[in-house]
C-alpha cells in the first residue's frame, strides 16, 4: 500500500486520510460512554488504577470489575486501591516532587538522607497521617539527616538563607513561593559531623518567636485557609490538571476537613463525584498524558523490559536494579533517558508546573521508532501466552493488556490477518494510540 | 561594548552557524594533553615527553596528530574555577554560573540552539540568517545525556536535546526514534503510519497530532539519512580513527556524525565522551582514549576545514576540570590523578576563533595559572559571542520564573574578559 508522504504532514490531507479510516470526531460512544455520557466501567476502572496506583489494571482486574454486579463496586475498588502498596509508592513520588527529594544539585540532600526521607514519607502516606501533623513533624524536627528523616525538609532548599528556606517551605506547605516568612527560619542552622555527608539541623540563638514552631502556629492560625487548601489544590491538579475554582475548592476543603485532614477520605470524596464519572471528549473528563514514571512502568510491565537508570550521579554511588519501578525511584537525581524525555520533574523548585505531561515530537518519535521498544514488543508477543493464540485471540489479548478493553468488531476486522498485520504490529499500533498514552 | 568602533566591528562579524562541543566527561589531565611539563619532576610528568606542534608550542607526546594540524585550533592553558566536584564543575562549565541562587540555568547548548528557533512569543534569533528550520531538533547530543544536571534548566523540555542513544561505531548507528528498527522498508513504515492514525477512537487532539506529524516528518525526511554513516567513504570513516581490532573508534564515528549534522544545519551538537575520571592508574588507563581523541579531533578539524565548514563552525573541547599535577602513587590510587579545577586546559577552533594560538600560561607544574586566567564565564561567553548570541543580553524566563535573568551572571563578572585576543 502506497501512501503519499504529504498525508502525514498534518493539515487537510491528513484530515482526509483520517476521515477515510474510522477515526472519530468525537469519542466513540459505543466504546467509552455507552450509558448516556457516563464513562464505561472499564474506563472507570482504568482511571482509578492510574490515579490511585500509578499503573493500569491487568486484564483480570478489569474483567473482575466489569463483571461485578455489586452496586458499591466502585467504592470498594477505591478502598482496596487506597490500601495497596502501589498507592503509597505513587503518592510518595508525588510528595517527593513538592518536597524536592533529590541527593544532588541544586538540593543536595545526599543519598543516605534521600533514602531515609523517602522511606519516612512513604510510611506517612500509607498511614495517612493528617496534613497538620505532617507539617508539624517536618517543622518541629531537629537532628541528623541520616537518623531523623524529616529534618531533611529544612535541608531541601537551594539556598540556606532564611529567605531561601521560607521560599521552599511556603512552596511545599502553602503552594506559594515567598520569602516573607523568612524571620521564622532565621535561627535554622546546619553543622557537619565526622561522618561523610551527615549534617545536623539545629536552632541557633536568637529571638524566641523566630522558630519553625512559631511558623506552625501561623499555619494553624492566620494562614489556616491557605494551608488547608494546599493539599486540596494539589489533588485537584493531579487529577484534573488545573487548580480548583472557588466553589469547588470550598466543597473539597469541607470534605478534607471532615475527613480529619487526611488524604484518603479526600480522595474517596473526589472519586465519588459525578465529574469523575464523565465520559472522555469535549466537555467531559479531561485527558492527561501518563506521567513519565507511570508510562515507563506500564511499558516495562507489559513487555517485561528492564529499565536503564543513570545512577552514577550521586556520590556515594547508588545503583538501582533495572527491575525497580520508576515510580519508586526515591532520588530525583537518579534518572533515565526515558524519564527525562517524558518530562519527569527535576525536583529543583517543588512547584506543580515542574512536571511536564505535554506530548512532544521527540516523545512520539521515540514511541514510533525506538529500536528498544520494537525489540521489547517482539519479546512480548514471542512469549507462549501470546504466540500460542489464534490471530484474533492475540488481538483480543493485546487490546485487553494495553487498553483494558476488548476490541470492537471493526477493530478486529481492521487487523485481520489478510492485512498481513502481525501481533507485534498490533502491539505497536496500540502503544502509539492516544487511548493508551493518556489517562482518558 | 562601550567602544562604538568595537560595536560596529562585532555587528559586521559573520557569526558561527554551528557549534560542536566535545565534552570530556570526568576531567582530562592538562599535563597529558595541551600543557605538558617535560621539565617538571618525574612525579608530575611520569617521565613522558612532549612534542612540538606545527606552530612551535609543546603538546604531550600522546597527541601527534593534533600537533600536525595546530594551525586549525587554539588552546587555553589557564582555565580556572573553584569547584573540584563533578556536578558543580559541570554546571559551571556548562552555564557559566555558580549554583545556589535557586534557579537552574540552561546549558550553553540549550541557549544557543533555542535562540536559533524562531518563536515570536518568546524570543527571536539574534541574527536573522542564523534561523534554523530543519526537522531535527536544533540541539543533538551524541550518544548519551550528561546526567547529573538538567541541560535545559528553566527553558523546559521543548528545548531539550535529541539524545541519539545507540553506538556510532556499530554496523548500523541506530539512533533511537530516528532510524527505523527492524529493517523496515520505507513503504512498510508509511503503511504503518497510515494505519496507526486510523485506529485511534478518540477525537483528534491538536497537540498530539502536531507532535506526531513532526515526528513522522523526521523519520521520512532527510533527517534520518544524516545519521547513516555508511554513506561516507570507508576512507573517510577510517580517517577518524580505527581500533586495533580493525573497527572504528566510537569517538571517531561520533565526530564524523557531528560533521554530518553540521552539514545538515544543526546549530548545536554535544558529544559526551566519558572515561576521563582517571583517579587510579592514570597513565595506563589514559593512553588509549587520548590517542583515539587525538586521531578523531584532528580528523574532524581537517575534514571541516577541507569542506570549508570550519569558518562557520565552532569546535570546543574541555572537561569540567583538569587533574592534580602531582601523581598520587599511594594505594588505592597507584599512580592516579584526582580532580583539579585551579588550572586546566581547553581547546577552541573555527567559527571566528584564530588557529595556532596559545592563551594563558601555567606555572612549571600547572599547579597555578601564571598569566591570563580564563574563567568558565569568559570561555562560554566567547563561544556565545561568536555564535551570535549576546552573553550580556537578558534572556526571558519562560515557565514559572518571575524575573528575567541575563545569560551570564553579571554578579560573576569575569576577571580577564572574553577571548578577544584569539577572535579572527
Amino acid at each position: 500500500m502506497q501512501v503519499s508522504r504529504r498525508a502525514f504532514l498534518g493539515g487537510a490531507a491528513a484530515m482526509a486520510l483520517l476521515r477515510d479510516g474510522f477515526a472519530a470526531t468525537s469519542a466513540d460512544a459505543r466504546i467509552f460512554a455507552p450509558n448516556g455520557g457516563q464513562a464505561a466501567d472499564f474506563l472507570i476502572c482504568r482511571r482509578l488504577y492510574l490515579d490511585i496506583c500509578g499503573r493500569i489494571p491487568t486484564p483480570e482486574e478489569v474483567n473482575e470489575y466489569v463483571a461485578s454486579r455489586d452496586i458499591r463496586k466502585r467504592e470498594k475498588l477505591v478502598d482496596m486501591l487506597l490500601d495497596s502498596d502501589d498507592y503509597a509508592d505513587y503518592y510518595a513520588m508525588r510528595y517527593c516532587d513538592f518536597l524536592r527529594v533529590k541527593s544532588e544539585f541544586p538540593i543536595n540532600l545526599w543519598p543516605n538522607a534521600v533514602y531515609v526521607y523517602h522511606h519516612w514519607i512513604r510510611d506517612t502516606i500509607r498511614r495517612d497521617m493528617p496534613w497538620n501533623d505532617f507539617a508539624r513533624t517536618l517543622l518541629y524536627s531537629r537532628g541528623s539527616n541520616f537518623r531523623v528523616p524529616q529534618v531533611n525538609f529544612l535541608r531541601a532548599v537551594t539556598h540556606r538563607t532564611p529567605e531561601g528556606i521560607s521560599e521552599a517551605v511556603s512552596t511545599s506547605l502553602l503552594l506559594e513561593p515567598t520569602a516573607k516568612y523568612a524571620r521564622f527560619f532565621s535561627r535554622v542552622a546546619y553543622k557537619k559531623t565526622r561522618e561523610w555527608k551527615e549534617e545536623i539541623v539545629y536552632l541557633d540563638d536568637g529571638p524566641a518567636d523566630a522558630t519553625p514552631e512559631a511558623f506552625m502556629a501561623e499555619l494553624e492560625g492566620p494562614l489556616a485557609e491557605q494551608f488547608v487548601a494546599t493539599p486540596v489544590q494539589r489533588v485537584h491538579w493531579w487529577i484534573y490538571g488545573t487548580l480548583a475554582k472557588r466553589a469547588e475548592l470550598d466543597r473539597w476543603k469541607a470534605a478534607f476537613r471532615s475527613g480529619g485532614y487526611r488524604l484518603k477520605p479526600l480522595l474517596r470524596y473526589v472519586f465519588s463525584q459525578t465529574d469523575y464519572r464523565k465520559g472522555p471528549g469535549k466537555g467531559g473528563f479531561p485527558s492527561r498524558r501518563l506521567d513519565a514514571e507511570v508510562l515507563d512502568d506500564v511499558l516495562c510491565t507489559l513487555t517485561g523490559a528492564r529499565r536503564d537508570f543513570g545512577s552514577i550521579a550521586p556520590e556515594p554511588y547508588s545503583f538501582l536494579p533495572p527491575t525497580r519501578k520508576s515510580v519508586l525511584v526515591e532520588d530525583g537525581s537518579i534518572s533515565s533517558a526515558f524519564l527525562i524525555l517524558f518530562g519527569r520533574p527535576a525536583r529543583d523548585s517543588g512547584l506543580l508546573e515542574e512536571r511536564n505531561n505535554r506530548i512532544t515530537a521527540k516523545q512520539r518519535l521515540y514511541l514510533y521508532n525506538s529500536s528498544k521498544l520494537w525489540r521489547d514488543l517482539g519479546v512480548m508477543v514471542g512469549k507462549k501466552e501470546i504466540s500460542s493464540l489464534s490471530h484474533a485471540d492475540q488481538i483480543r489479548e493485546l487490546y485487553m493488556r494495553f487498553l483494558s478493553r476488548p476490541p470492537v468488531k471493526d477493530e478486529l476486522f481492521y487487523f485481520d490477518q489478510k492485512n498481513k498485520i502481525t501481533a507485534r504490529d498490533v502491539a505497536w499500533f496500540l502503544l502509539n494510540s492516544r487511548e493508551f498514552l493518556y489517562r482518558i | 561594548m562601550n567602544n562604538p568602533a568595537q560595536k560596529t566591528a562585532s555587528s559586521s562579524r559573520k557569526f558561527a552557524k554551528s557549534v560542536i562541543e566535545i565534552w570530556l566527561w570526568g576531567g582530562p589531565s592538562q599535563l597529558e594533553t595541551f600543557d605538558p611539563k617535560p621539565g617538571a619532576p618525574h612525579d608530575y610528568n611520569n617521565g613522558l615527553k612532549s612534542i612540538k606542534s606545527a606552530n612551535g608550542y609543546e603538546l604531550h607526546e600522546w597527541l601527534p596528530e593534533l600537533a600536525k594540524c595546530s594551525n586549525l585550533y587554539s588552546i587555553i592553558r589557564s582555565m580556572t574555577h573553584p569547584s573540584p566536584a563533578h556536578e558543580t564543575a559541570t554546571y559551571l562549565m556548562q552555564t557559566g554560573r555558580m549554583p545556589g541562587d535557586g534557579i537552574t540555568y540552561p546549558s550553553i547548548g540549550a541557549l544557543i540552539s533555542s535562540s536559533r528557533v524562531f518563536d515570536p512569543k518568546k524570543r527571536k534569533p539574534a541574527v536573522a540568517d542564523l534561523r534554523y528550520e530543519g526537522d531535527l531538533p536544533p540541539f543533538v547530543v551524541l550518544t548519551h545525556p550528561k546526567g547529573r544536571f538538567s541541560e535545559v534548566g528553566f527553558l523546559g523540555e521543548e528545548c531539550a536535546p535529541l539524545v541519539t542513544g545507540g553506538r556510532a561505531s556499530a554496523k548500523r548507528f541506530e539512533v533511537d526514534g530516528i532510524v527505523p528498527p527492524g529493517g523496515l522498508t520505507r513503504e512498510q513504515i508509511v503503511d504503518r503510519f497510515s494505519r496507526a492514525s486510523r485506529i485511534d477512537r478518540l477525537p483528534l487532539d491538536a497537540e498530539f497530532e502536531a507532535a506526531g506529524a513532526a515526528a513522522r516528518e523526521i523519520i521520512l525526511g532527510k533527517a534520518a539519512d544524516t545519521f547513516d554513516l555508511t554513506r561516507e567513504k570507508e576512507q573517510t570513516r577510517k580517517r577518524y580513527g580505527t581500533t586495533q581490532g580493525g573497527g572504528y573508534t566510537e569517538i571517531g564515528q561520533q565526530l564524523l556524525a557531528a560533521r554530518r549534522l553540521v552539514e545538515y544545519g544543526i546549530p548545536y551538537i554535544s558529544i559526551n565522551y566519558s572515561g576521563w575520571d582517571s583517579h587510579k592508574r592514570h597513565f595506563e588507563t589514559m593512553k588509549r582514549p587520548t590517542a583515539e581523541m587525538d586521531m578523531a579531533v584532528s580528523a574532524l578539524l581537517t575534514d571541516l576545514n577541507e569542506r570549508g565548514l570550519l569558518d562557520t563552525t565552532i569546535v570546543w573541547l574541555s572537561g569540567e576540570f583538569g587533574r592534580v599535577p602531582k601523581v598520587d602513587r599511594q594505594p588505592p590510587w597507584n599512580g592516579g590523578r584526582n580532580h583539579f579545577p585551579r588550572c586546566f586546559s581547553a581547546l577552541v577552533a573555527g567559527g571566528g576563533f584564530k588557529g595556532g594560538q596559545v592563551v594563558g600560561v601555567s606555572d612549571e607544574t600547572t599547579d597555578h595559572v601564571k598569566e591570563r586566567p580564563v574563567t568558565p564565564q569568559d570561555f562560554l561567553g566567547s563561544i556565545m559571542e561568536l555564535a551570535g548570541v549576546d552573553p550580556d543580553d537578558r534572556f526571558p524566563n519562560p515557565r514559572w520564573l518571575k524575573e528575567y535573568g541575563s545569560v551570564m551572571n553579571p554578579k560573576q563578572k569575569s576577571q580577564c574578559g572574553r577571548l578577544k585576543e584569539i577572535y579572527v
